[in-house]
């Protein structure tokens, strides 16, 4: 796999050693791992909200953050893309004030923004959402408003955190297609936290699994399912569903 | 505003004596404003309100209480969002001290602060090197409304602050807000209800601020007679002033309750957005 950005950190945060490296291209990566195990912390970390003790981010050929050579760049000149858990919609504006709130500053008052704005609703289906507050969406509406508000912004990297928890089964299952499609055509590299099989295999994502603030494994759904290596990811990937076959062909079997 | 629902039966039975063992304590709350309503009739409020007393009195107080309040705002907001951030032993001991005025009797506080700025006091000696006196003038009665009102405003902020989503505030700045713009961008808009209920708070506060501005201040009509004085003092010649400078006091009081219980909850950030928002359309 052709990576195109990579995080390497090593940081404290409460009672958690955090120590990985994870890293991806094109393709989406999936990050999963029991609750407690760092997850949030390593994307928030990516975003900048948190200063790892030692460490490389880099994304494309930008080096967002190098501890060797004291580079660390502020979340708002990061260029990431980021949908926290629950969506994060500023609930005091509009869903198309939440959209533009990144093209805000220089160029709120311009037509410009909020037609790109009210644009990039409309690829994913919400332009007649414009107009309603957060607090009358239901979930399924909130992840594609939080997922226009970051792609706005045109990301070098989304960072998204358990995008489809918050959803019943039925909206579930059709925005997790969406989302497939969605991070295919922007070709954005994205991480994304799971603990869905389903989500992993609908976005054709490469796992990384997650416990105690390590990475323990790698590799596609299929590979994770055939080796565990430890109990989580034997509970995760093990049962049948994860390799019913209802998923492209995988390419590379076996962890890497 | 959330309201729980009533109890279930059986857990609600005791309600009703709950509620007969409290009476005496809701006549006690009740019946006292009642009085003062019915003390005066519209002709003697009228001759209370002319009272030589009165009007400046009230004046003071509004214009003291609102620079108070300007103070409090501007310095107690940082601090606020200082507090909401920190968990730190620092931070448990800073709040220690903005709860202090709480606690403190107001005399106490009066003497405290004629031992700060008063001609003996610490700080004494330095302000009169730049012939400054501060007891006894205008400005100790609003140095006084501010140490008695900050604490409630910093709490209400605070706790107002610690309730916004950090994420909310994460995804701000990776939308390119700086740490200033993620902060008057989201930070005050989504904790503006909390942020208002503090300043109502600390108004009322600042209004009905009477035992350490006497000590600290003085009763000077026009410099430092503020209404809750006026109404000390009126109460010596002329009952009929100080029951209807009370009964304004009183309305006003009431007018900032029902203000806090009328706040439009998580739609105030909104109103306050749509206002700053609408030229930019």
């Amino acid at each position: 796999m052709n990576s195109t950005w990579h995080a390497e950190v090593r940081m404290r945060v409460g009672a958690l050693q955090l120590e990985v490296r994870v890293d991806g291209g094109v393709r989406p990566v999936a990050l999963v791992g029991p609750n407690g195990s760092g997850k949030t912390t390593l994307l928030r970390t990516i975003a900048g909200a948190y200063r790892p003790s030692a460490g490389v981010i880099a994304v494309g050929d930008r080096v967002l953050f190098d501890s060797a050579r004291g580079i660390d760049l502020p979340p708002e000149e990061r260029g990431v893309g980021y949908v926290p858990q629950g969506y994060g919609l500023f609930p005091h504006l509009r869903v198309l004030d939440n959209v533009g709130f990144g093209l805000a500053g220089s160029s709120r008052r311009d037509n410009g923004a909020r037609a790109s704005a009210l644009a990039v609703l409309e690829q994913l289906d919400a332009g007649h959402l414009a107009e309603r507050w957060p607090d009358t969406l239901s979930g399924g509406e909130r992840q594609r408003v939080a997922l226009a508000r970051a792609l706005v912004t045109e990301p070098h990297i989304l960072l998204l955190d358990e995008p489809l928890a918050a959803l019943d089964a039925a909206a579930r299952r059709a925005m997790r297609r969406r989302l497939a499609v969605r991070l295919a055509e922007s070709a954005v590299p994205a991480l994304v936290i799971t603990h869905d099989v389903h989500d992993i295999v609908a976005l054709n994502a490469h796992v990384h699994v997650m416990e105690e603030g390590r990475i323990v494994q790698r590799g596609s759904a299929d590979a994770l399912a055939t080796h565990p290596a430890t109990e989580f990811v034997a509970e995760v990937f093990g049962s049948p569903l994860a390799t019913r076959g209802n998923h492209p062909p995988n390419k590379q079997p076996g962890a890497r | 505003m959330n309201r729980q629902a009533n109890l279930p039966d059986a857990l609600g039975a005791g309600r009703w004596p709950s509620l007969a063992a409290a009476l005496p304590m809701l006549v006690l709350l009740a019946l006292p404003v009642v009085a003062l309503a019915l003390a005066s009739s519209p002709a003697e409020l009228a001759a209370g309100a002319r009272h030589p007393l009165f009007l400046p009195a009230l004046g003071l107080t509004a214009r003291t209480t609102v620079v108070s309040l300007v103070v409090v705002v501007a310095a107690g907001t940082p601090l606020a969002w200082w507090l909401a951030a920190s968990s730190g032993r620092w931070a448990r001991g800073v709040e220690q001290l903005v709860d202090l005025p709480i606690v403190l009797p107001p005399a106490v506080l009066g003497i405290a602060l004629l031992q700060t700025f008063g001609r003996n006091g610490l700080l004494g000696g330095p302000l009169e090197a730049l012939g400054l006196q501060v007891p006894f003038t205008t400005a100790a009665v609003v140095l006084t409304q501010v140490v008695v009102a900050s604490p409630f405003y910093v709490q209400s902020a605070a706790a107002a602050f610690r309730r916004v989503d950090r994420d909310l505030l994460i995804v701000a700045r990776t939308l390119g807000r700086s740490p200033a713009g993620a902060f008057f961008g989201v930070a005050v808009p989504v904790a503006l209800p909390g942020l208002v209920s503090g300043v109502a708070l600390a108004w009322a506060r600042a209004i009905g601020e009477f035992g350490a501005t006497l000590l600290f201040a003085g009763n000077l009509p026009g410099r430092t007679q503020t209404a809750p004085l006026a109404i000390y003092t009126a109460l010596e010649s002329d009952v009929q002033a100080a029951v209807a400078l009370s009964l304004v006091l009183a309305a006003v009081a009431v007018l900032l309750l029902l203000g806090l219980r009328a706040l439009p909850g998580g739609r105030l950030g909104r109103v306050v957005a749509a206002a700053a928002g609408a030229g930019r359309r």
